[in-house]
């Protein structure tokens, strides 16, 4: 839907979309019950739908739905276990209940791997800084210098290649492929050590640490309204765990799977997992306008 | 300021003794989730692996490392990350475990487990987050940890026991990372069940073996020399 980087959740403190994701991701790895699975799934669709786009969800399931059918096969020819046998092949025979447990392990996953890559598009690591720099300083730094330095040393690398090629061109010795890869391995890591220390150097020099504590710039406040709003997902995520434990407990797979029916408790849940697309629902109506 | 300070060094004395039980409980999480058939065997693992996690980047965060004992780890794991990336192609393969194993040796068990546990969350931002992250935190800080305990005990005199441990070692990490789908997600457990989804990695984990072996052995020794001249230019990290 937008290419801009700009989600939903911007206009909220980082601290609520983690919140968010973070509960929806413990509910839907915890609760083990064929509606809530279904519930999950389909928020999870939703939302990445809504945040993500048409296009890089459809992407990102083709190669997640065969990863489904691999795990619905899996689980029933190797953990026979059931009452209602559907049909025997060879040594395997192949059980409704297993089938069905098959199924529901797949669709979690799927819906747990949706959840993580919508949840990793909304929390850009600027907003995952913004939450942690100011309590754990060190760990944040080194993860913005990593961040940083990966592709800075792809292109040192290619560029060592380059003038690597360049000066054995004219028929000196030719090194065999694996020589020349360790030298030119080597060349980068010792380059780019040295260059490190430097600028360690240069940050202590310029204060770095002199003071106790760091300062930072706050770009995100958290503002009375994420207050507010936190308390509700904190009541609605109590909730949903309070009915989603009821209903598991109630539960079994093995050896018969009781009736489904439709029950009120369901409805906290479906709530929580479509809040994602309620809110972009709501932002485009406001768009239309 | 002097308080905290003092109060700040006794936190981080604390986390360094839990360190090792915590590591340790990891596996043991599992192996227990398995013999008693936890139900909810996939969350139990993950928030105790979590908070082994949590448990070493505290105890370095607390311990105020200086830059000159940052600035090392931060290098190697984005050296890692850049290999991971080059190697993206094919599976397994990847010089990130190789790396760690060399960062434990040279500096330190310590900042071999930071090397590990940070490459594969910052890598993981370019190639996907999932439920794996943690595992993969896990099992190269593990590589990392036990290179650098290992070399303190001088089990590497000899350059071939190196290249050993890298192949034992990527067994390991594909043993840690199959192991968390196989107690969280086959249920009911069974023997044939753990056996295929054990024999499914295989395959991989040979490729992983044979290529952290090759790369050690291709690394290894020009690595380790240049990084002992570095400290000689520099001093003291």
């Amino acid at each position: 839907m937008n290419n801009s980087g700009t989600t939903i959740f911007d206009s909220w403190h980082p601290f609520v979309p983690l919140a968010f994701f973070a509960s929806v991701i413990v509910l839907s790895m915890a609760v083990f019950q064929p509606v809530f699975i279904a519930i999950s799934f389909i928020g999870a669709l939703a939302s990445s739908i809504a945040i993500r786009g048409w296009k890089t969800t459809v992407k990102s399931l083709r190669w997640q739905l065969p990863l489904i059918v691999l795990i619905v096969l899996f689980n029933p020819l190797f953990s026979s276990l059931g009452s209602t046998v559907l049909f025997t092949v060879g040594p395997f025979t192949m059980y409704a209940e297993s089938l069905v447990y098959g199924i529901c392990m797949g669709v979690m996953l799927v819906s747990m791997l949706l959840w993580f890559v919508t949840a990793s598009s909304v929390l850009s690591s600027s907003k995952v800084m913004a939450l942690f720099g100011k309590r754990i300083p060190v760990l944040s730094l080194m993860m913005s210098m990593i961040a940083r330095l990966t592709p800075l040393y792809v292109r040192r690398g290619r560029e060592i290649s380059t003038v690597d090629s360049a000066c054995t061109a004219s028929g000196r010795k030719k090194a065999s492929v694996v020589a020349q890869a360790a030298k030119r391995s080597t060349v980068l890591m010792s380059w780019s050590m040295e260059d490190s220390l430097e600028t360690s150097d240069a940050m202590r020099a310029r204060g770095f640490g002199a003071s106790h504590t760091r300062t930072s710039y706050a770009r995100y406040r958290f503002r009375l309204r994420d207050g507010i709003v936190s308390v509700v997902l904190l009541v609605l995520v109590v909730c949903c765990a309070f009915l989603a434990w009821t209903a598991a407990s109630q539960y079994r797979f093995y050896p018969t799977m009781p009736m489904l029916r439709i029950w009120w408790g369901y409805i906290p849940y479906i709530v929580l997992v479509l809040i994602p697309t309620f809110l972009s629902i709501k932002e485009g109506i406001r768009w239309m306008r | 300021m002097a308080a905290s300070n003092t109060t700040a060094k006794s936190w981080a004395r604390i986390l360094c003794k839990l360190e090792v039980p915590l590591l340790i409980v990891v596996p043991l999480t599992l192996a227990l989730c398995v013999y008693f058939n936890v139900a909810q065997a996939a969350l139990l693992s993950l928030v105790v692996v979590i908070a082994a996690l949590v448990v070493c980047a505290a105890g370095f965060e607390t311990s105020r490392p200086a830059l000159r004992q940052i600035m090392p780890i931060v290098v190697l794991a984005a050296l890692a990350i850049a290999g991971r990336l080059l190697f993206a192609a094919i599976p397994d393969v990847q010089p990130v475990t190789a790396i760690c194993i060399i960062a434990g040796i040279v500096f330190g068990r310590r900042s071999g487990f930071m090397v590990g546990a940070l490459a594969a969350l910052v890598s993981n931002m370019f190639l996907g987050q999932g439920p794996w992250t943690p595992w993969q935190m896990y099992a190269w800080g593990l590589a990392g940890y036990l290179g650098g305990v290992l070399y303190q005990y001088g089990a590497f005199k000899r350059s071939w026991t190196i290249y050993v441990w890298g192949f034992v070692l990527s067994f390991l990490y594909g043993f840690i990372l199959d192991s968390f789908y196989v107690v969280g997600y086959v249920n009911p457990l069974t023997w044939q069940g753990a056996l295929a989804a054990y024999g499914a990695g295989a395959a991989f984990n040979i490729g992983h073996a044979i290529s952290t072996s090759l790369f050690l052995a291709l690394i290894y020794a020009p690595w380790k020399r240049k990084l002992e001249r570095i400290r000689r230019k520099y001093g003291e990290y």
